[in-house]
């Protein structure tokens, strides 16, 4: 098992460097550079001045000049300057990425937690009236466009209530009320949103667990029903939840970056979007090498739990 | 945002922070009156004034060059002076610099307001500041925006005396309004910050003060208690970075903003209904056009540029861009009524004729069925405004033959189609005019020629008597020679300017919008008041 777990976490640096280094190549791939964003169609834009930032930004450099260089510095913790903050890197980074955490896992948990509870509703009343309808309503929820419904609501409550989340972002630690006001209605609406997709996933496990042989045991020696459920099926319908979380993480970074811009909250998506549109290579290298790892690190994370869920899962 | 605005901006900021003329002389009593009413104000002032930007400023540098991105959106104006600025009928007023007189027809010498000090500082404003500033933004690895119009018109800049500086051009007679003058930055924080901007700190003298800076997040700017000119009577300026305009129109409602400039018309009609907010709709400065590029083999051809100067129906893209709250525009905003062209010429000069534009591309060779002309109209993802203009110009093209295919491009790329590849036959952009026109960037030695071609010797003769022209009836003249002649040679194609819109909640007293459009700087700060 360690052996296992240390292989994999290797396996980080290689993901890191790959994905750094096509992130790279599609950035300077893409027509248009920093130095024409900067300058735009500016009518003081002159060849010496655009060579000046050229030379101050190291673009006059051959492009696999550039990624060494950036690469040096970056396994000695050192992730660069943004081009557009003139702040570094990893302060920048830091600075946003509990939020976008944050966000992801309260509306990860929360998505877990209904999810499971309908998925297992469903499973059990199979076929039933409520069944039906939940899951037509479910399309309905999987087919509404996050971006559009987050909108939604802050037209309602600001049309209802007169009243949205404060405008103003403080962190957890400067006012923990304030807050708690900012981002529950992201999260909680980022989780509900994907409630709907997730509790299919459930319900079918459920629903082939419910066939098996032990539950049938289970149920032949006197176990109460919820202790059925909730203990042996549920613990064994959950591989294939959290291979659909672990696929989901995929989604994140976009569903943290369309809260973020409806929101109005400084958080990763947002300066990952910034970054690319201003073509602030270091910004998005060092983004691409923190997603990257993140990305690797809870892939592991689910693998690993696929041994707690089915003990007969065995990674020696 | 508009990147025509920010052209705009830009130019006007450097005019602004030009010379300004007109007597000062207030004598010491009514100073000390001044002093006495303003320490009154400020004892009773209070509150915030909340907005909204869609894109933080990349810093806040007057060197900054005023593109996307730059985000700056007129808020230089808050923590710098100018050293004149246009009045609210249009006239020049005095600043920073009091007075100025002209020894000979190329020197200009601006007198230095006296006692002006830098934020956070016991520097006073002198003239070899003035020197220092434009040595700074002419050094041409530092590219700063305006740097250009120094080029082609000052000569040298120098100190006189300490309260003195004097301006070298390098063309005669030129207007006042044409000069360009140095922002008003302190050098020794200049150089106190090695690198080339000013970065998320400003060293101004102006009557806000940068407080806090949280990226993505807000800007504020507190009132400079030691002001020297008239001061503002609420205690804060912030700007909230919120990139959805419909999540600022729901903080309007819900109280956390309370003043907005309103981009979208639709934004605005749902602020317009609501009771507790108060809404404008004006004129504005600003106009979109198509960019031509007259480097392409069918512009070459004047048929076919006259059949696109007769095939767009511009009242439509009023009527279906703005519901109605615009007007058709030439190459200078309506609004600027002293110097644009009347509607009824501007109808005679573009008049929407699809029959004669049909007429002109049979001429030209091309025709309704098979051999219909085909072009292509770059326009910029995000910007939604210029996607909506380029169906309708699309729609508009296609009853006179013409097979339009919308390019929507990524802004970086799009200045790339645009600026290095000149890759493109028409572009949807827009473009700002100031209340004193000048049409230097569509001289054949700009760099907007090199992008689009079409530099006419016959209309720079034009723009350069119209930059020295004193008399401003012969002036009038001039400029409205050069929209005409822009029209009709089709150097763009020009449809409208969008209307300025702003609202505000009733808490805040003693608005009234600027002429032609928003203005921070010129807020009438001091009459402005925000009840808590």
């Amino acid at each position: 098992m360690n052996q296992y777990v240390v292989r994999r976490l290797l396996q980080v640096i290689p993901t890191v460097l790959l994905s750094t280094l096509f992130v790279f190549i599609m950035v300077n791939l893409v027509r248009g550079d920093a130095i024409d964003i900067y300058f735009g169609t500016s009518v003081d834009r002159s060849a010496a001045g655009d060579a000046a930032l050229r030379a101050q930004l190291g673009l006059d450099q051959p492009l696999p000049v550039q990624y060494l260089t950036w690469l040096s510095h970056m396994v000695t913790g050192d992730f660069g300057e943004s081009w557009r903050y003139h702040e570094p890197v990893l302060k920048l980074i830091l600075q946003r990425l509990s939020l976008s955490f944050e966000l992801s896992i309260i509306a990860s948990l929360i998505s877990i937690f209904f999810s499971s509870l309908l998925g297992m509703y469903l499973a059990i009343h199979q076929n039933s009236f409520a069944d039906q309808a939940i899951r037509f309503v479910s399309l309905i929820f999987i087919s509404a466009p996050l971006y559009w419904v987050a909108l939604a609501i802050i037209v309602f409550l600001s049309v209802t209530f007169r009243w949205i989340p404060p405008i103003r972002y403080v962190s957890l630690t400067q006012d923990f009320a304030t807050h708690l006001q900012i981002i529950a209605i992201p999260a909680t609406l980022w989780g509900i949103l994907s409630v709907p997709s997730f509790s299919r996933f459930v319900r079918n496990s459920v629903l082939d667990i419910l066939s098996e042989d032990y539950v049938r045991t289970a149920f032949a020696k006197g176990l109460t029903r919820n202790r059925v459920l909730y203990v042996h099926v549920l613990k064994n319908a959950s591989g294939p939840l959290m291979t659909v979380i672990g696929l989901s993480l995929a989604g994140a970074a976009g569903g943290t970056l369309l809260m973020e811009v409806v929101f109005s909250l400084p958080g990763m998506g947002r300066l990952w979007l910034t970054s690319i549109y201003q073509r602030d290579i270091p910004m998005i290298l060092g983004i691409s090498v923190f997603i990257s790892t993140i990305f690797v690190l809870v892939n592991l994370l689910i693998d690993l739990s696929y041994a707690w869920f089915d003990p007969r899962i065995r990674y020696d | 945002m508009s990147i025509g605005s920010r052209k705009l901006s830009r130019r006007d900021f450097l005019r602004v922070t030009g010379g300004a003329s007109m007597a000062l002389l207030v004598s010491q009593s009514r100073a000390l009156m001044a002093s006495v009413e303003r320490n009154l104000t400020l004892a009773q002032s209070g509150g915030s004034v909340v907005t909204a930007i869609g894109t933080e400023p990349v810093g806040l540098d007057p060197c900054n060059p005023w593109f996307l991105g730059s985000g700056l959106w007129g808020m230089l104006g808050l923590p710098y002076d100018n050293w004149w600025y246009f009045g609210r009928d249009g006239s020049v007023v005095p600043d920073a610099s009091p007075s100025w007189t002209r020894p000979d027809e190329k020197t200009v010498i601006f007198d230095i307001r006296e006692g002006i000090k830098y934020h956070n500082s016991s520097s006073e404003v002198v003239a070899d500041d003035v020197v220092a500033n434009y040595k700074r933004i002419t050094n041409p690895d530092l590219a700063c925006g305006g740097s250009s119009a120094y080029e082609q018109l000052v000569e040298s800049i120098v100190a006189v005396d300490k309260y003195k500086f004097q301006v070298n051009l390098k063309t005669a007679n030129l207007l006042l309004t044409r000069i360009p003058l140095p922002p008003i930055v302190d050098p020794k924080q200049v150089e106190a910050n090695s690198g080339p901007l000013l970065l998320k700190i400003e060293a101004g003298t102006g009557p806000w003060i940068l407080d806090e800076w949280e990226t993505e997040n807000y800007l504020s700017f507190k009132r400079n208690p030691d002001y020297w000119g008239k001061a503002p009577q609420f205690d804060e300026f912030r700007f909230q970075v919120m990139p959805e305009e419909r999540a600022t129109v729901a903080a309007m409602r819900a109280g956390q903003l309370n003043f907005l400039p309103v981009a979208r018309i639709e934004n605005f009609v749902q602020l317009q209904n609501e009771p507790d907010i108060n809404t404008w709709s004006g004129p504005s400065l600003g106009y979109l056009r198509l960019n031509v590029n007259h480097f392409r083999d069918a512009f070459q051809n004047p048929d076919i540029l006259q059949a696109l100067r007769v095939g767009l129906n511009r009242q439509q893209f009023v009527d279906t861009q703005t519901q109605g709250l615009g007007v058709v525009s030439g190459p200078m905003s309506p609004a600027v009524t002293r110097y644009a062209l009347s509607k009824e010429e501007l109808d005679k000069l573009q008049p929407y004729d699809p029959d004669q534009a049909k007429s002109l591309l049979s001429k030209a060779g091309y025709d309704l069925k098979d051999n219909r002309l085909r072009l292509d109209l770059l326009s910029i993802s995000g910007f939604k405004n210029f996607t909506d203009i380029a169906q309708v110009a699309q729609a508009n093209l296609r009853d006179i033959g013409v097979d339009v295919e919308i390019r929507i491009q990524e802004v970086g790329v799009w200045v790339d189609s645009r600026v290095n590849r000149h890759d493109y036959d028409l572009s949807v952009n827009d473009y700002g005019t100031s209340l004193d026109p000048d049409y230097t960037d569509f001289r054949s030695d700009q760099s907007e020629q090199e992008w689009t071609g079409g530099g006419d010797p016959e209309l720079d003769k034009l723009i350069d008597a119209s930059n020295v022209e004193q008399d401003d009836e012969k002036r009038k003249e001039l400029l409205q020679d050069i929209q005409r002649k822009m029209i009709l040679n089709v150097r763009e194609l020009y449809l409208y300017s969008p209307p300025d819109l702003e609202a505000a909640s009733k808490k805040i007293t003693g608005y009234t919008p600027w002429p032609g459009a928003t203005n921070l700087r010129v807020f009438d700060q001091e009459q402005v008041t925000v009840s808590t």
